[in-house]
């Protein structure tokens, strides 16, 4: 029986070919909790897939919320030609698993073993804790996930709120300081309104 | 001048190439290319801090440089009429790469239809994948058409326009500038010209070298570049403009100067986004010119090692009317020091300013570091796709290059010279 994470991704993504990653990530602050990378490929970017799937699953449980209020968000599905994306979030917590495979891999084959990555995964979990990530961090990471040349996009910030890169950079802003940070990285990607409250 | 004579037109007759110097010059205003890359980064810096006029920045500074480029121009085709006055400035547009525009109107004020826009279509081509726009992009057009006005009915400062509709917002073919007289006439500032230029070139130590600068200058001098049917330069897989150099001088510097006046503290900021403007432009365009047929065919039998594919970036350089660019020195993988004898930056700075503290080449000094980093880091000999994922994963592998100007000609030294390596 897998004693963590680790062994547990390990012994569901085995046995099946074309499992590419499989992992667990935090959904509030998208990151990763344990992922294995089962492609030969150093440049894959594991914190990147984590961040993306945790803002569908978050999207997700809006949407859901909008039909359904008070459903458990379940089963997402994403991808493209040649890749898919399954994901589930892990009820009752704000961890999710994922699982990207060859899009040729049947879903009879892979469900099962994310569904016991999901069963499994759960009594290893960490508790809640009250660390999770403020929301000029939230602000911060999600204009970095989506703003074009993210590399440059604090200094983008800077000049638009007037608060210097390194206080961007280590999220320690005033309450007064997040409407400004909130409407300037609506104005960099052109959109009314973003997908955290502040 | 007849009417046949505005069609048949021949803007390209009027470059004027300073071989020594290795500037351009249309109608007495320096010219050089720079790429959509560079020019939406540069106008996006600009525009970001809402505690400056960017805006204000961006279109009187078209509207002074162009009006000093158009009265010229008018002058040398003797042109007479409105109508006349109106083609040629469609031409030139046109001819520069800033896309298709027609005009008119009366001494009142009139309007502008922009068929085709550089920097629109530059915007949806980079960002509109990503990204939404709810704001007018065509600044520089917006001047270049306020200027227009004021050279055929008035004088500098007397017409204003604006953008009413913008095909980047719109997602619609064709942008509208709205031109008017101003109420009170604005204080505006013809441009310097050819600003201070060099007396003559630096003897400067020759590098150990293969490739032949002046052979690679004569190769890109020699290309046809100008503006397409849709009024677009499309060359080496990005849209390039031929544009008054002395707009990105003004632009920039009028911007640094506000930002120190306002918000002194993010300074740096703003000279650091300038120079990442420079970066991204060598960057995208010689790394499109390293893996095109031009290269392979002038430059690539000249090269017999990597310090050689740096001095052909070098060499580029010093072909697209920025000045004399040559590298000194090179230690692969580790260093290099470049001189740029003459740069356009400088010309302008030191005929409208006083000198400065502190060194301010911003655009060389973002450029210089892009051609190490993209045979070095990017490993542009590879042929690598040259998209934003790969510029950012540039990035993020770290220990890339970074440029100091050592030496300035804006602060007193012969020439510039700046150091680029990984510290």
């Amino acid at each position: 029986m897998p004693k963590n994470l680790d062994q547990i991704l390990e012994k569901y993504s085995q046995g099946i070919n074309g499992i590419h990653v499989a992992l667990v990530g935090n959904s509030s602050e998208g990151t990763v909790l344990a992922a294995r990378n089962c492609l030969d490929n150093n440049d894959l970017d594991v914190d990147a897939v984590a961040a993306y799937a945790s803002d569908l699953i978050n999207a997700n449980e809006r949407f859901c919320h909008i039909f359904d209020p008070g459903t458990a968000v379940d089963f997402v599905l994403g991808g493209s030609k040649d890749n898919k994306l399954l994901m589930r979030a892990i009820p009752d917590t704000r961890f999710f698993v994922v699982f990207v495979v060859d899009a040729k891999t049947t879903m009879k084959d892979v469900l099962p073993q994310l569904n016991k990555v999901l069963k499994e995964s759960k009594a290893t979990l960490p508790a809640a804790t009250s660390n999770e990530k403020n929301k000029a961090q939230a602000l911060v990471e999600y204009a970095k996930r989506y703003a074009p040349d993210p590399t440059f996009v604090l200094m983008r910030l800077a000049l638009k709120t007037g608060i210097a890169p390194n206080r961007l950079e280590r999220a320690e802003l005033e309450d007064s300081e997040l409407q400004p940070l909130y409407d300037s990285i609506k104005d960099i990607l052109g959109i009314e309104r973003l997908p955290i409250s502040i | 001048m007849q009417e046949t004579q505005i069609k048949e037109l021949d803007i390209a007759q009027n470059v004027i190439i300073d071989k020594e110097r290795k500037l351009m010059s249309l109608y007495g205003e320096p010219v050089i290319f720079h790429c959509h890359h560079y020019n939406l980064f540069l106008q996006q810096t600009i525009l970001d801090p809402p505690f400056i006029n960017g805006i204000g920045i961006l279109q009187d500074s078209s509207q002074e440089i162009n009006f000093s480029q158009l009265r010229a121009a008018f002058i040398h085709h003797n042109a007479e009429t409105v109508e006349e006055k109106f083609a040629i400035a469609s031409e030139l547009f046109k001819y520069q790469g800033f896309g298709i525009i027609s005009f008119s109107g009366n001494e009142d004020g009139g309007t502008a239809n922009l068929l085709s826009s550089h920097y629109a279509q530059g915007w949806t081509s980079k960002y509109a994948s990503q990204i939404q726009r709810g704001k007018p992009i065509d600044h520089f057009a917006v001047g270049f058409a306020a200027a227009v006005f004021d050279v055929i009915y008035a004088d500098l400062g007397h017409f204003t326009a604006i953008e009413e509709s913008c095909s980047a917002v719109t997602k619609t073919p064709g942008c509208i500038i709205q031109i008017s007289k101003a109420p009170v006439a604005r204080k505006l500032e013809e441009s310097p010209g050819m600003g201070k230029i060099i007396d003559a070139p630096v003897a400067l130590p020759r590098a150990d070298t293969n490739i032949d600068y002046e052979a690679v200058n004569e190769a890109l001098w020699g290309l046809p570049l100008a503006g397409d049917d849709d009024g677009l330069i499309r060359a080496f897989n990005v849209l390039l403009t031929h544009m008054p150099s002395n707009y990105y001088n003004r632009i920039q510097y009028r911007f640094v100067e506000e930002l120190r006046q306002v918000h002194p503290d993010l300074c740096n900021v703003g000279k650091e986004l300038i120079r990442e403007s420079g970066h991204v432009c060598v960057f995208y365009t010689f790394g499109n010119i390293m893996e095109s047929v031009e290269w392979e065919a002038v430059v690539q039998p000249m090269i017999k090692n990597d310090r050689d594919w740096v001095h052909g970036g070098f060499a580029v350089a010093s072909s697209l009317g920025w000045g004399r660019w040559e590298a000194l020195e090179i230690e692969s993988n580790t260093k290099a020091r470049v001189a740029i004898d003459g740069n356009y930056e400088t010309n302008y700075h030191l005929a409208t300013y006083d000198e400065p503290n502190d060194a301010r080449c911003f655009f060389a000094q973002g450029a210089i570091p892009a051609v190490m980093n993209i045979v070095y880091n990017g490993k542009i000999q590879e042929k690598p796709v040259l998209d934003e994922a790969f510029y950012e994963r540039l990035f993020k592998q770290g220990n890339v290059f970074h440029a100091r100007e050592l030496k300035a000609r804006e602060k007193g030294d012969p020439y510039c010279e700046f150091v680029a390596d990984r510290s």
